[in-house]
């Protein structure tokens, strides 16, 4: 019981890392690419 | 310095709970900083006017061609920086790295901030170009051996992610410094050494959250469910082969050729984009509108960065996709398709122009783009394949002389070529349609080198010495140290 509380705690804390890492690197590169698009606009018009 | 020690290989060894998917943000945080280097052209037309600040003043601002020596110094010296510090990058693993890196690179901005601020530009040269040039070429290959030890299983999605990084680094660091300079500007200052100090501290903090969240595999740790086979096929070897011994393989040299051309080929075009599809098309078709030659040279200038901008979106998901698929397809194979089809596509590019579709161009120079990034994604799991994982960030480091080559062979070849065309009648429109065959000549160069790659002779593969064996001599000894080092 105790291990499997432990797992999950891990998993959890994982999990946790995973979202704030990824989101850290994903918003720069989320506003970078809608700049190429609001840019790009321009191009087709 | 003990307090620094944290930073050290064997501190950062991952526990058995780690998840290997926290490795490649930690990875993308360093290119996405140091991928600024290739938006570093925003800062062009303001640093002409650092002193005039409406209009330059002639012989007090600096030129254009003195500030485009800023790109290329920082290049040059990421290839010899990549190459020199290799093994040392191998051996003191990616935590420490990423953090001289993060050092180097916002250390740059700074001594170059001072630079501009008292208006001396070999201070900017000796700033951005060589210490910030030296943080590139440390952030460049700190991550790739690790990722493709996190990765065993798809080593060239792994190393795609982190270089796809690299490639949006001047998506993000452009208009980054657009809005920065807006900022700071006054009716004084062009805000550009404020925008070198914010850039470097922010680049700084970023960093530095990847090198802090870097972890590297326990030696003997392997993904869940993953079973090493001996050797999957005949193109990737299971042996290892040292960084110095590498370079007397002929694998290498043709890998180097491979890369050379295939960077030069794109990063000549790159840089010509905007111009280039101006002349070529927006001229016409915004006078075809009826819009006054005001109008359209500013329309013509829009359109134009917007196609710069999506031609970076190309050069991005490319590194990625491309990448990724080579572990399907094989990396010689991948090399065919950027090559055969590049070389294709580039002898079309002038048709396109003569039949007047701009939707043609766009999309043949948005699949060369993404292959030129393919190209930069995918060679550090080619080197994988035929040298083995034991210094490959080594061997990557010295391959990349090849991209600083590059970086000098293909600008200087489309605008002298260019100029040539000019000077002898040629009307701007057509003036590029030469230089095209000449990119898809070079990419032929490269298919042909691609071709010639085979698996490396075994007599290249490194043997560990037994006692029973003759006393080492002093590069084996050496390597024997540097090995003994990565095992800690």
């Amino acid at each position: 019981m105790a291990q499997t509380l432990k797992t999950s705690e891990h998993k959890n804390r994982n999990l946790i890392k995973l979202i704030i890492s990824w989101t850290i690197v994903g918003i720069p590169s989320l506003w970078a690419i809608w700049q190429v698009i609001v840019k790009t606009v321009v191009l087709f018009q | 310095m003990s307090f620094l020690s944290f930073l050290d290989r064997e501190k950062s060894i991952a526990g058995p709970d780690y998840n290997r998917w926290l490795f490649p943000p930690s990875a993308l945080a360093v290119h996405l900083c140091i991928g600024q280097v290739y938006g570093i052209s925003v800062f062009n037309i303001p640093m002409t006017k650092l002193i005039g600040i409406n209009e330059p003043i002639k012989g007090v601002d600096w030129t254009i061609p003195e500030i485009g020596w800023i790109f290329s110094i920082a290049l040059a010296v990421l290839g010899i920086s990549a190459a020199a510090f290799g093994k040392w990058v191998e051996r003191s693993g990616p935590r420490k790295t990423m953090f001289v890196s993060a050092v180097c690179w916002s250390t740059g901005f700074l001594v170059s901030a001072f630079g501009i601020a008292i208006h001396n530009i070999w201070i900017v040269y000796f700033g951005y170009g060589i210490i910030g040039g030296i943080g590139l070429g440390l952030g460049y290959i700190s991550p790739v051996s690790t990722l493709m030890k996190w990765f065993p299983d798809r080593p060239g999605m792994a190393t795609g992610i982190a270089i796809m990084g690299f490639g949006g680094g001047a998506m993000i660091g452009s208009p980054l410094a657009v809005e920065l300079m807006n900022f700071f500007k006054t009716p004084s200052s062009m805000g550009v050494w404020e925008t070198f100090v914010a850039m470097g501290l922010i680049y700084f903090v970023f960093m530095l959250f990847g090198a802090l969240t870097a972890r590297v595999p326990a030696p003997d740790w392997k993904p869940e469910g993953w079973t090493p086979t001996p050797q999957p096929h005949k193109m990737m070897t299971t042996a290892n082969v040292t960084a110095d011994m590498a370079i007397k393989t002929p694998q290498f040299w043709l890998l180097w050729i491979v890369l050379c051309m295939n960077v030069t080929a794109g990063i000549g075009v790159l840089g010509q984009a905007s111009p280039m599809i101006q002349e070529m098309f927006l001229f016409k078709k915004f006078r075809d509108m009826g819009l006054d030659e005001k109008e359209v040279v500013k329309m013509a200038a829009a359109a134009g960065g917007g196609f710069a901008a999506l031609l970076s979106l190309f050069n991005l998901v490319g590194r990625f996709f491309w990448s990724s698929l080579s572990d399907i397809l094989g990396r010689k194979t991948n090399y065919m398709i950027y090559l055969g089809l590049g070389t294709v596509l580039y002898a079309l590019i002038p048709m396109t122009g003569q039949i007047g579709s701009i939707v043609l161009f766009v999309v043949f120079f948005g699949i060369i783009m993404s292959m030129y990034g393919g190209g930069f994604a995918t060679i550090p799991a080619y080197l994988r394949d035929m040298f083995g994982t034991m210094q490959v960030g080594a061997i990557h480091g010295r391959l990349l002389t090849a991209w600083s080559t590059a970086a000098v062979l293909g600008p200087v070849l489309v605008n002298y070529i260019r100029e040539y065309q000019i000077n002898n009648g040629v009307p701007k429109a057509e003036a590029y349609n030469v230089t095209m065959y000449i990119m898809a000549g070079l990419l032929v160069i490269g298919f042909i080198a691609n071709y010639l790659v085979k698996e490396v002779s075994p007599k290249y593969h490194y043997v560990e010495e037994t006692d029973a064996q003759k006393e080492p001599s002093s590069s084996q000894k050496e390597l024997s140290n540097s090995l003994q080092t990565q095992r800690v």
